[in-house]
């Protein structure tokens, strides 16, 4: 009896690893305003002025470390926006912000959006220290 | 960079999905090319550097399964997890630091094995971005609408213009026999195509391919010996910011510093002298803005190939754009190239090579 | 060989079990920091970072891109290297030629790892570099492979398990003085052989442990007046494609290490390694790899490499000292775990080892170990 290798075998298989990432410390600082007082913040750089959110540990203009927290938003700019499945995510320059945050944009129809848009944050009733603690952003 | 001379190179026929072989039989496919076309075998490679993603292979250290594939059994060798344009640059290096005279590149893609969108989610940020439920589709949209905003006058680009971009890219595919990619588009068909990041429409978006491409290199006097004629005379690469909000997209003007730098290395006044160039294309929009952002003239010969637009083999995408340029070089169409590969979506890790006829 | 490589600097954090207080980026940036405060260096001297991490143990794709937050060097190249165990020595290997290619001048190797953010899953992650087809759906995951290694230096010499138990005991002893170690609290040659087996003949004692950690080392071709460790040998081989290529029952029991080493060896003008070598920063996956494999290094005859440690010649007090900071039996972050061997063999050459350091140190060997039977050679001198 002979193979039939006219069809090529394919085996089927999944890596299924579950993980738990810890926001560190400045993630978690950030976290927590969202959570605690519905907050967003910033870190601006000592050197270059630049705010960075969401936070990093060093400026990306200079390198410097980032320690200092100032609030950011809670209204910002829209620079652009993609609607993907069920989804709108946009790009928003919080007010203050040098970076932009990426986000949901929670509007009904796209075609009410614009470049320079103001956005405002929306915050979750119930809050636990994550990025879903900020709804997304609604356009004003 | 000292100049290092490229022996051969070599790439398979990309496709949405090659069934009859997995990865290694890819790299083994295309390294056996390459030494056919060479008359170069494995006693005289002396060294190897592959390029490849776990991630996409389903498998930790997947490089593990190309060793014998690609002759670097009993040999030093490593991997880069990024495009072949980087391990490029290993490779120059290794040639360079006088240890080896020959290198062999090999990087492979075989996106049909694996989800590349599902796959595209791990890359996030995983605190901030990744629990929104963003794919590399949604990133490439985010990236075109900051591209399309009417608000950057004469810098904006129109969904027209797009379209027009993706339509070009379509037809210099189609006359490329090795293109996953092997039909003509109308700008129509194009606009009339599923939306799947607004404002990117599926025929405005790079495909998922399989397949494989290597590159051989040598160091100076094994290159005069064997009278290579295409050289690898500069190269420059950088890694951007992380969340997709820094310091906004596209990074225009650090592509501009990468080709100046690149072509400075290899002589060059700029890179309005690149004759013949080949980009990393994920989206029309990327094929815009890479043309504008690396300082190449209106009339060079661009992505002649189809560029990414026409296959993209995950990590070889970019190790494919050198092979396009040094074929070309080698064949006497043009003295000087550019090819461009990036890692990351919206390009956050950029490198630019540049080639010479000598 | 190109332009003369050397290593001005290192740095490491202090490795643990679960790092729950920094994200990756902080985490490297902790490691960068103080690498650079080593080699008396601001971030701007650096012109290319080499960064490496092994992305299914977080989870995270693309995690160069990730981290390189930390690395202060946002908008230069990173390169990213990724080989498996021996990511760390990949990583050194790789900045030593860009730099010897004049590529770059001063290059930062930086490697990290989080097996806590897959707590209790780093052997799924570690099955998944197997085939498969053919070998996945029945390995069991790191250990079995050096099991079986253990299992035949065992029945061919006589080789106790008193005599493994020993590597770790002073592995632990070392460990004590090095406030980096993950594991620094010393066990005795009983409490070893009284550990859970794991896979015979390796006991839980026997094995390396997971850690959290990161590691930079700075290369430069532009050492300057400063101290530095010359970059003499390098080397890498491999083999592998099924797990069962790797059991060659040969006169050496990873030929690839042997191999690497008298390539090394011959690039130092080292011919008598036991003799010539100040001290040895091995990777050790478990203590019969250390025995077995310190006699691939020539470091011992064939079947006697137990009595470098019964006779007291591998303590930092002893004739040939064996991982004074402690080796990877005392901490192992994947990713960086090979690029603190060689951290730490420049720290003894430059004389920086604080309570571990070794008198007198001219001449470090180093050596990496991963999945594809890979092995890694770099020897570092006190001159060029």
């Amino acid at each position: 009896m002979t193979p039939q290798d006219a069809i090529p075998v394919a085996v089927e298989g999944r890596i299924r690893i579950p993980y738990r990432w810890p926001a560190g410390k400045l993630g978690s600082h950030f976290l927590a305003a969202l959570r605690d007082e519905k907050r967003i913040l910033g870190l601006r750089c000592k050197a270059c002025d630049l705010v960075h959110v969401p936070p990093r540990p060093s400026c990306l203009g200079c390198g410097c470390t980032l320690e200092d927290w100032i609030p950011v938003g809670p209204e910002g700019e829209l620079r652009g926006w993609t609607v993907r499945g069920e989804t709108i995510f946009g790009l928003v320059w919080l007010d203050r912000a040098s970076t932009g945050m990426v986000h949901r944009i929670l509007a009904t129809e796209a075609s009410a959006l614009a470049h320079g848009k103001r956005v405002a944050s929306v915050f979750a009733e119930t809050r636990t220290g994550a990025i879903a603690d900020l709804l997304g952003f609604r356009p004003l | 960079m000292r100049p290092v001379a490229i022996l051969g190179a070599a790439q398979t026929r990309h496709v949405a999905r090659r069934d009859d072989a997995n990865y290694a039989e890819l790299a083994f496919e295309v390294v056996e090319a390459l030494l056919a076309n060479t008359g170069i075998s494995h006693d005289r490679i002396d060294t190897v550097v592959t390029a490849s993603s776990d991630f996409w292979d389903g498998r930790t250290i997947s490089d593990m399964a190309v060793q014998d594939a690609v002759g670097a059994a009993g040999k030093s060798a490593s991997k880069v997890s990024m495009d072949g344009v980087f391990a490029l640059a290993y490779a120059a290096a290794r040639v360079n630091s006088g240890a080896y005279k020959t290198c062999l590149v090999v990087a492979h893609g075989k996106t049909s094995e694996g989800d590349p969108r599902r796959i595209s989610t791990a890359a996030f940020d995983p605190i901030f971005e990744r629990p929104l439920g963003l794919d590399d589709h949604a990133a490439l949209g985010l990236e075109a609408s900051f591209h399309v905003d009417p608000r950057r006058g004469a810098c904006a680009i129109s969904e027209q213009q797009l379209a027009v971009a993706a339509a070009d890219a379509w037809t210099r595919a189609a006359r490329n026999p090795n293109a996953h990619r092997q039909e003509t588009r109308t700008v129509d068909q194009i606009l009339d195509s599923p939306l799947v990041a607004d404002p990117l429409r599926e025929d405005m978006l790079a495909p998922d391919s399989d397949g494989a491409c290597a590159v051989l290199l040598a160091d100076e006097g094994t290159g005069r010996r064997l009278g290579a004629s295409v050289w690898l005379e500069g190269f420059a690469c950088a890694t951007h910011a992380h969340p997709i909000g820094g310091f906004g997209m596209g990074s225009a003007p650090r592509l501009s510093n990468l080709a100046e730098e690149a072509c400075g290395q290899a002589g060059l006044e700029g890179a309005h002298e690149i004759e013949v160039a080949e980009v990393h294309d994920a989206s029309s929009v990327q094929t815009m803005y890479l043309h504008d952002g690396l300082d190449l003239r209106a009339d060079v010969l661009f992505n002649p190939s189809g560029g990414a637009m026409g296959a993209q083999p995950g990590f070889a995408t970019g190790l494919v754009r050198v092979t396009e340029v040094y074929e070309r070089l080698a064949r006497g169409e043009g003295r000087v190239g550019l090819a461009h590969g990036q890692t990351g979506f919206v390009g956050k890790a950029h490198g630019v090579w540049i080639l010479r006829r000598r | 060989m190109g332009d003369k490589v050397a290593i001005i600097g290192a740095g490491q954090t202090d490795h643990k079990s679960r790092r729950l207080d920094v994200c990756a980026p902080e985490l490297v940036q902790e490691a960068v920091d103080l690498a650079l405060l080593d080699a008396g260096l601001g971030p701007d001297a650096v012109d290319a970072v080499v960064i490496g991490n092994m992305e299914h143990f977080e989870g995270i794709h693309l995690s160069d891109l990730y981290a390189s937050e930390g690395t202060r060097c946002t908008g230069k190249p990173h390169i990213k290297i990724a080989t498996g165990g021996t990511t760390g020595s990949s990583l050194a290997q790789a900045a030593y030629y860009l730099v010897a290619g004049s590529l770059y001048r001063t290059v930062m190797a930086v490697g990290w790892e989080r097996l806590s953010d897959s707590e209790g899953e780093t052997t799924t992650g570690i099955v998944t570099a197997f085939d498969p087809i053919y070998e996945r759906p029945t390995l069991a995951g790191a250990v079995s492979g050096l099991a079986v290694m253990a299992n035949q230096y065992q029945s061919r010499h006589r080789v106790r398990s008193e005599d493994a138990a020993l590597v770790v005991v002073t592995a632990r002893e070392n460990a004590s003085r090095n406030p980096h170690a993950h594991l620094r609290k010393t066990v005795s040659v009983a409490e070893v052989l009284s550990s859970p087996m794991l896979s015979t003949p390796i006991r839980y004692l026997d094995m390396c442990p997971t850690s959290d950690g990161a590691c930079a080392v700075v290369f430069t071709s532009d050492a300057g007046a400063r101290p530095a460790a010359w970059v003499r040998g390098v080397s890498s081989r491999h083999n592998h494609t099924y797990l069962g290529d790797v059991m060659e029952g040969a006169r050496s029991y990873i030929n690839t290490l042997a191999s690497a080493a008298e390539d090394a060896y011959r690039q130092a003008g080292i011919v008598d390694p036991r003799k010539e070598f100040d001290v040895v920063e091995m990777y050790e996956p478990c203590t019969w790899a250390a025995l077995s494999w310190a006699e691939s290094l020539r470091l011992a005859p064939i079947g006697e490499a137990a009595s470098l440690w019964s006779s007291g010649a591998a303590r930092i007090d002893g004739d040939l000292p064996i991982n004074p900071s402690g080796g990877v039996l005392s901490a192992n972050p994947i990713g960086a775990t090979g690029l603190i061997r060689v951290a730490e063999a420049s720290l003894q050459v430059r004389g920086r080892a604080g309570a571990r350091q070794v008198d007198g140190v001219r001449t470090a060997l180093t050596t990496g170990f991963g999945g594809s039977n890979w092995n890694e050679v770099m020897i570092l001198g006190d001159r060029p």
